[in-house]
């Protein structure tokens, strides 16, 4: 093979590429994750630096204050001193500000809320890679089950988050940290003291003589596919656009011959799920990995609905491009608005909404057989989709996955109709258009 | 001075817009030669470059060079990314489902077999061959965006493509036989 051969065989390969008109928003969309999770990471290694010397007694002092809590009851639902105590430089109030608390709640039961207003430079000071614009800045401490800031964990887990601090100046909030223990540093100038230890639930609604001994049950995981795609599409800290791509129902003797890795303690008739995600989101990494923004990751799940002590996610975070068919065809993903669809009465579905959804692929198998095309008649490249609520008269096809197909790739007799609606849930085609 | 996006103001956001509009294409193609055919990676990197450059965006004055400050990033964030991913699992070519009849065309096939020999380059020797041969850089500006001298350029390439002419010789021998 001489060099020209080369030069257009490279270029013949690079031709597969597909266009990305939404290219402008992915990449704003990835700069802003990123610089909200090094924010958070930065501030973190900030309070965990400065707390460092003292991290021993702390430990013994958390420990005890969390038994003491326990004991008593009414320790748990004792509202946070409205001034602080004396090594405290600021007023804590259990009031946040309306958006830190909605932003705040999103991440599980919420068992106290404290908050402080500082001047920006105390702000800066106290978090020094806190990016948020405006003068004075709002801190607002959750403490509670945050079950939703680290989905893959359980609760009852050791490393279950309870604590996290947000701030807002005059945009929007940011998370400053995270911690699954009472921080040294827990607000700007505030004492330690002044925040009440997280309490946990099954401990508080049960006398103090047993609620010590009681340990908390493990979620039990997944029996079906469904079940697992939700929890795959729920594993990360940040959603974004993340939707299922495809799920498999499989066994682990087959992962094994397709050479995945699944841990020896797994017994070769063990039913296992393998789930592929799409789309932009920030992963917690799950256990023994670091969280990572990525642009697609794959959940491999135990699927006898062992608990996660038992080993239900065998693997997490990497994607599983050696299971993957390479017939498979990426939908490139679109807002409602971007596609102007002819067909009306259409609104933009909420991203809930596609934890329920079928694959945006079967939706378009769906679409493909409607129109009388053979699988695989459409081409990559060629396929828009976004998921959408319906406002039919009769109710029916609430959800539905919107899919318009442009020539590009296709051959132009086969886009006699070029959008087309599939129901999300039943993935039934129901109605096409020629615009 | 901090980054922020009040700093980035309403012109250069259009600018950056367009930029990434007009070139998005040319990078996706070179990553997803760097990243020997693997799509998702290839996007991941091109905008994990592009964000980079967005936040680098007020401070790039000489907007002739933009392509060469990407080309760069994008380089070297490849070199250091594949250190660091993750690899708990370990790739194959024995895939648990048959793939669909009818889907393996030559062009495919040939496209198939040359991802497979540029995954068989180290990290360097590919993006030498890549830029050299893809992107038609020379040298000396291959030499610029890895960071190297131009003697280790020369010898990247010249293994690279040894290798390769070697990997895709070996592919089609089995495929034959």
């Amino acid at each position: 093979m001489n060099d020209e051969e080369l030069r257009s065989r490279l270029t013949l390969l690079a031709e597969r590429v597909p266009g990305r008109p939404d290219a402008p928003a992915r990449v704003r969309a990835t700069a802003r994750r990123r610089r909200r999770f090094s924010a958070a990471l930065a501030a973190g290694a900030v309070v965990l630096v400065t707390t460092g010397a003292v991290t021993l007694p702390v430990a013994l002092t958390h420990r005890a204050a969390r038994v003491d809590s326990v004991a008593g009851p009414t320790a748990a639902t004792a509202p946070p001193k409205a001034t602080s105590a004396a090594a405290a430089t600021s007023v804590v109030s259990a009031v946040c500000t309306p958006a830190l608390e909605r932003a705040l709640r999103l991440y599980g039961s919420i068992q106290h809320f404290y908050s402080v207003r500082t001047s920006a430079v105390v702000a800066a000071s106290f978090a020094q890679n806190l990016h948020v614009s405006g003068d004075p800045v709002d801190f607002c401490l959750a403490v509670g089950d945050l079950d939703k800031l680290t989905p893959s964990l359980p609760p009852g887990v050791p490393d279950q988050m309870h604590y996290a601090l947000m701030a807002a100046g005059t945009g929007a909030p940011q998370l400053v940290y995270t911690s699954a223990d009472r921080p040294q540093q827990p607000l700007p100038g505030v004492d330690p003291s002044e925040v009440l230890a997280y309490q946990p639930p099954a401990a508080t609604a049960l006398p103090a003589t047993t609620s010590t001994t009681t340990p908390t049950l493990p979620t039990p995981g997944p029996t079906t596919l469904a079940a697992a795609e939700t929890l795959a599409l729920h594993a990360a800290i940040n959603a974004g656009s993340a939707r299922i791509a495809w799920g498999v129902a499989t066994t682990a003797a087959t992962l094994r011959a397709a050479g995945t890795s699944v841990p020896s303690t797994v017994p070769d008739a063990t039913p296992m799920f393998v789930i592929a995600v799409y789309g932009d989101a920030m992963t917690d990494g799950g256990p023994g990995t670091k969280p990572a923004l990525v642009h697609r990751f794959g959940v491999l799940y135990r699927g006898d609905g062992s608990t996660f002590a038992a080993g239900n996610a065998v693997s997490f975070g990497d994607y599983f491009t050696h299971l993957e068919s390479p017939a498979l065809r990426v939908a490139i993903m679109n807002t409602l608005a971007q596609l102007a669809p002819t067909i009306s009465n259409l609104t933009q579905a909420d991203s809930t909404d596609l934890a329920d959804a079928i694959p945006v692929e079967a939706a378009l198998a769906a679409a493909e057989h409607a129109a009388g095309l053979k699988s695989g008649d459409i081409r990559a490249g060629d396929i828009l989709a976004t998921l959408v609520r319906t406002q039919r008269p009769d109710g029916l096809h609430k959800i539905a996955w919107l899919l318009a197909i442009n020539n590009q790739h296709t051959p132009a007799v086969l886009t006699r109709a070029s959008e087309y609606l599939v129901d999300a849930s039943t993935g039934e085609a129901f109605e096409a258009a020629v615009p | 001075m901090r980054w922020t996006e009040s700093v980035v103001d309403a012109a250069e956001d259009a600018e950056f817009d367009a930029f990434v509009r007009a070139r998005w294409p040319a990078f996706a193609r070179t990553a997803y030669l760097l990243c020997a055919g693997d799509l998702g990676h290839a996007e991941d990197l091109v905008q994990t470059a592009l964000a980079r450059t967005l936040r680098a965006w007020p401070r790039l004055t000489d907007r002739g060079d933009l392509d060469g400050y990407v080309y760069r990033v994008m380089v070297r964030t490849h070199a250091t990314q594949r250190r660091r991913r993750w690899r708990g699992e370990v790739p194959t070519e024995h895939l648990p489902e048959p793939p669909a009849a009818g889907s393996a065309t030559d062009a495919v096939e040939d496209a198939d077999q040359l991802s497979r020999a540029l995954a068989g380059l180290s990290r360097r020797q590919r993006a030498a061959v890549v830029l050299r041969f893809y992107d038609d850089h020379s040298e000396q500006e291959v030499a610029d965006l890895l960071g190297c001298s131009l003697g280790t350029v020369k010898t990247h390439t010249s293994r690279g493509l040894a290798r390769l002419r070697e990997l895709l010789d070996t592919d089609t021998e089995r495929s034959l036989g």
